[in-house]
């Protein structure tokens, strides 16, 4: 391949790497804790460059050389070579409860929909040179990060309209390439440790030290929401750009569960009597207990929730940082923090941000008095959900509602869905009913096997009023080989992204809803084999029956009876008759 | 015997739809089957190949240009004859490795071409012969210093000397050694256009260290300038920290050291944890500065029998141990200065002429170069030729194979480049040979690792068979029976027949 490389900036040596990481510890309702890590890497003066796969000249290889510092140099590469301006990639799983914990963390902005999502600002040309730096960067994602992302392909790619307006400066190379802003969704793909791994192995600690060592797959995994996120931002002013990577973790712990599962392992086994929790108001005997909700006075550590202690500060150094933030009720929670290296133990209060320093081991203990008590949960500006309707095999609808929970304010929304080409969706059937109405309306319709439908409404809801809508789709026949293994189970359908504007149109609240499950109508997969195989018996049979009707002779019963006379195997039955005969005859 | 009434017409009816169903199913379903159930193989140039394989020997060609500079015009056939002379008796490269000597003009650059100058030394007097000889560290040149009394022959015999021992000597062992396939061991990586070039600084443990590279790369620029014709190289820089060795060095008390023994020098890079790897599409050449943080301690760790504390790693990169001169002050950051590291990238570019599979010796480095050149663009061709013969070896021997467009295109691709450098070589254009044996050596490497080839590659026959075997299975054996049947009956008549005509002669 032959590279075009066009410099931009041209002051190239790279100055400082600078590196900050921080984890949110915040107990929510019913013992639950949000834990939420974030780790933020800059590289700044890092040269603007623009890789043309097409063009001829191979004289211009950047011959300046670029310093990495300790910014992943893995990924740049893979980001370079498809012009990559931004790059958002987020694996969530699991299910968020809104009524009991409330906002998204970061209002959203870090959360993705169940599965991987994918979306990059990418600098080209054309619109086909766009499409083939996606593709590409997609496949070198795929191996990078261990997850389908090689399935994203046309007819699952989008070019959001909405978002298109906070890209940010155009930072492009040259006048004559624009920026295209596309995503694509996964909602099938499991996220699991091996995504995980290189994740850390982004981080300039690769999880050795500071707060990365902290994450554990198994415990991380193991947790009623987990969404892990990467950003990779390229940000110019006049005169430079600079690389920014934010990775991001947030998970909700369930506390009884895994102190439990410390307590006693990974099996479940049922408790004995006397350590049964029972309401003693009511009926209790031997036989008799009316359990009480979980127990609300307890203590817990890192070392328990996480598995492992913190291993010091990021580096021993004066440009980055390692913090930990607790969002403490004080009337009902303490923490301590504990600080050991060998055989010397520090123990301390806990403010409210603790900076990590040398190679000290790092334990954070929280207590609670009553865990019921926690700080104020912040209500989301709006609620939706969305679901199938309808039965049958060749149609179904989609109704989706919306909340607005304010009492005071009116809320405007950004509705985003991509629906896969075998929902073949009817806009005229669209009904609205409730407060709020249609401010805008984009719809693209898909093609098959090429781009799915695309559909984006702004709507705006009036306060404390919910506003409903549905649509009718047909769903359509795939062919063969489109099938998924266990195609029975059904397709997962992206979830739809719900934008919170303000007055200035810019996003302060995100959200996305659930997957949908969508069963399509499935053949029997055995069937082309059983098919040839049966034709391939009733030809053979047909042929045989026929082909000795031809050929064979046909005769008379007398001159069977006298050819079967004749036989081999009469002329033995008749010697094997006549011994026996002989043998009665001796006796 | 009761007697048929079948007529006998009806008798050779029913023989003749045999016969004809049997032709049928035989001249006609019997190639339809195959023709329906084939895999695509492509037709590849199997005679050229086997004839540029035959012709290998004959066709790849080195004629080195040597121009002499020297005022007597018999020397330059006695010189052709005495190193013509000395190829065949002492090595195996007759016939694919000479000198070429021609009377040198104004216009020959000693920068371009090897220029021999034959100087004749008349000062000194006839007791002591001294014969000498000056290797140009920059250009091709060759002088050599005679007596001018010095015989014809004595004179073409030392120039030979000089010639095979200091100037070619080198590149005439790799030759043979590559020519009888004992090449022992291999450093260098294969032939690539671009390089990516990666300096690495590895830390133990996470307290930061400074380095100077941005201020020590440009020292390295004019290596990559001399190497440019054969490769382009691009350059990046990166600082890992809390990057822990495999093995645990031992500590030396005499010298007060930690010292890696040879042994563990294999497993010294820990490919699985430190950052190694990056996503860029050409071969990452890795020089890797590791800084223990027993530094801190003033324990320097050394590496077993190396003067330079350093080693390299065959085809991967190199790696040098980087101890401080002077005990880090305590509560100040250290930082490797420009000079430092200067000294440590001469190391690391002897490293890269090694990585590359250019040869230590002379000192010019064009002269280093240039053999590089002839010997990689030999290396390339002959690889090449054995990478198809291969492929059409594996496809002869797998019928079962598809063999797809792409990798015809790729192997005619791969020949018309092959045949490209080999006409370059004929003009002793060696460096575009270098360039055109590269993308032939690259295009088979294509052809043969087609994907579609290899998935194709294990499905077996047995599979179709299994699938039609209830069509086949029933409709061959009837008709096979039925043939045996009348051939049977055929020969019990013929016999029946023959017997009879015995009786009536006999009668």
């Amino acid at each position: 391949m032959q590279l075009l490389a066009l410099l931009v900036a041209l002051p190239v040596i790279a100055a400082q790497s600078d590196y900050a990481e921080s984890l949110l510890i915040k107990p929510l309702p019913r013992n639950k804790a949000l834990a939420s890590f974030l780790f933020d890497t800059l590289l700044s003066l890092f040269p603007l460059t623009y890789t043309n796969s097409s063009s001829s000249g191979d004289h211009a290889i950047l011959s300046v050389a670029k310093h990495y510092l300790t910014f992943p140099k893995s990924i740049e590469p893979i980001v370079a070579s498809t012009n990559t301006r931004q790059l958002h990639l987020r694996f969530t799983q699991g299910w968020w409860d809104t009524e009991s914990w409330g906002r998204l963390p970061h209002n959203g902005s870090h959360t993705g929909g169940t599965g991987v999502e994918l979306s990059a600002v990418i600098e080209a040309g054309s619109l086909e040179e766009a499409r083939a730096s996606w593709l590409k960067l997609a496949l070198s994602l795929s191996g990078f990060f261990c997850a389908l992302l090689n399935f994203v392909e046309d007819s699952l790619t989008t070019f959001p309209r909405h978002d298109v307006s906070e890209m940010g400066a155009e930072f492009v190379t040259s006048a004559n390439n624009s920026l295209f802003l596309m995503r694509a969704a996964l909602p099938e793909e499991p996220i699991c440790t091996e995504n995980l791994t290189p994740f850390l192995k982004l981080l300039p600690t690769r999880g050795k030290a500071g707060l990365g060592s902290l994450l554990d797959g198994h415990k991380l995994y193991d947790s009623l929401w987990h969404s892990m996120s990467i950003d990779l931002i390229t940000e110019c002013d006049s005169e430079r750009c600079s690389l920014k990577l934010s990775q991001n973790i947030d998970h909700i712990i369930d506390i009884t569960r895994l102190l439990r599962k410390h307590r006693l392992g990974n099996i479940l086994k049922p408790l004995s009597g006397d350590q049964l929790r029972c309401d003693l108001d009511k009926k209790y005997d031997d036989w008799t207990c009316f359990p009480l909700t979980d127990e609300t006075v307890f203590e817990w550590d890192f070392q328990k929730i996480f598995g492992r202690t913190i291993k010091g500060a990021c580096f021993q150094d004066d440009n980055s940082s390692s913090l930990i933030q607790l969002d403490l009720n004080n009337t009902s929670w303490s923490a301590t923090v504990e600080k050991s290296k060998g055989d010397s133990v520090h123990i301390h209060d806990a403010g409210l941000v603790e900076r990590l320093e040398g190679t000290y081991q790092y334990n954070v203990n929280l207590r609670t008095s009553d865990s019921r008590v926690v700080n104020d949960i912040e209500k989301p500006p709006i609620e939706v959900s969305r679901s199938l309707t309808g039965y049958s095999q060749d149609k179904g609808g989609i109704r989706v509602n919306l909340k607005n929970p304010s009492k005071e304010e009116s809320v405007r929304i950004v509705y985003f869905e991509t629906l896969p080409w075998y929902m073949r969706a009817y806009l005229y059937t669209l009904k609205k009913s409730g407060g709020g109405h249609i401010e805008a309306q984009f719809y693209k319709p898909a093609i098959d096997r090429k781009r799915p439908g695309h559909l984006e409404l702004v709507i705006e809801i009036p306060p404390a009023s919910d506003f409903t809508f549905t649509y009718q789709f047909d769903k359509s026949l795939l062919r063969y080989a489109e099938y998924p293994p266990d195609a029975n189970h059904g397709f997962a359908i992206a979830p739809a992204i719900v934008k919170v504007l303000d007055t200035q149109d810019s996003t302060v609240y995100q959200m996305r809803t659930t997957t949908l499950l969508l069963t399509l109508p499935t053949p029997d997969f055995s069937m082309p084999y059983n098919v040839i195989i049966l034709t391939c018996t009733v030809m053979a049979l047909a042929f045989g029956t026929i082909f000795n009707l031809l050929t064979k002779k046909v005769v008379t019963e007398e001159e069977f009876e006298a050819i079967s006379k004749e036989s081999k195997v009469a002329q033995i039955k008749a010697r094997i008759s006549s011994t026996i005969l002989a043998l009665k005859g001796r006796k | 015997m009761l007697q048929s009434k079948e007529t006998p017409y009806s008798k050779v009816v029913r023989d003749r739809i045999v016969l004809v169903i049997a032709l049928f199913v035989f001249c006609l379903g019997a190639p339809l089957f195959l023709y329906t159930t084939r895999v695509h193989r492509a037709d590849l140039p199997v005679l050229e190949l086997d004839q540029r394989v035959e012709t290998f020997a004959d066709s790849v060609k080195f004629r080195i240009p040597v121009y002499v500079n020297s005022t007597n015009e018999a020397a330059i056939a006695q010189i052709q004859s005495a190193t013509d002379n000395y190829i065949s008796t002492t090595t195996n490269l007759d016939l694919l490795w000479s000198l070429e000597f021609r009377p040198y003009t104004q216009e020959i650059d000693s920068y371009q071409d090897y220029v021999l100058s034959l100087i004749e030394d008349d000062e000194s007097s006839l007791d002591h012969l001294t014969q000498s000889f000056v290797l140009s560290p920059f250009s091709k040149g060759i002088t050599v210093v005679l007596p001018s009394s010095l015989s014809i022959s004595n004179v073409s015999q030392y120039v030979t000397e000089v010639l095979f021992n200091q100037v070619f000597g080198s590149e005439i062992q790799m030759f043979s050694a590559l020519k009888s396939n004992s090449l022992s061991s291999d450093m260098s990586f294969p032939y690539s256009t671009v390089f990516n070039v990666v300096f690495n600084l590895f830390v133990q443990d996470g307290t930061p260290v400074d380095w100077a590279i941005a201020e020590a790369v440009p020292l390295m620029q004019p290596i990559f300038q001399a190497l440019q014709h054969y490769c382009k190289f691009k350059v990046s820089t990166q600082i890992q920290y809390y990057s822990k060795l495999t093995n645990e060095p031992t500590f030396n008390e005499e010298q007060n050291a930690n010292i890696i023994s040879q042994e563990n020098l294999p497993t010294f890079v820990n490919f699985g944890d430190w950052n190694l790897h990056n996503h860029e599409v050409t071969p990452s050449i890795n020089f890797v500065i590791y800084f223990s943080e027993l530094n801190y301690e003033n324990i320097p760790l050394l590496v077993e029998g190396s003067e330079t504390n350093s080693f390299s790693i065959p085809q991967w990169g190199g790696v040098y141990i980087y101890n401080p001169a002077l005990p880090p002050l305590e509560g100040s950051r250290i930082k490797i200065s420009e000079s430092e590291l200067n000294k440590i990238l001469d190391i690391f570019a002897s490293q890269l002429f090694e990585l590359l599979g250019v040869p230590s010796e002379p000192v010019s480095p064009l002269m280093r170069i240039d053999s590089f050149q002839r010997f990689s663009s030999y290396k390339n061709l002959k690889r090449s030729l054995d990478n198809l013969s291969a492929l059409v070896k594996l496809s002869n021997s797998l019928i079962g194979i598809s063999i797809p467009e792409a990798t015809k295109t790729n192997v005619v691709d791969s020949m018309a480049r092959f045949d490209e450098a080999v006409q370059n070589l004929s003009v002793a254009d060696f460096s575009h040979a270098l360039e055109n044996s590269g993308i032939s050596l690259e295009s088979s490497d294509k052809a043969f690792f087609e994907k579609e080839m290899l998935q194709q590659a294990h499905f077996p026959n047995e599979h179709k068979l299994a699938i039609f075997l209830p069509l086949l299975g029933p409709i061959c054996s009837i008709v096979l029976f039925g043939i045996l049947k009348r051939f049977i009956a055929w020969k019990k008549n013929r016999s029946a027949l023959s017997q009879t005509e015995k009786a009536k002669k006999e009668i």
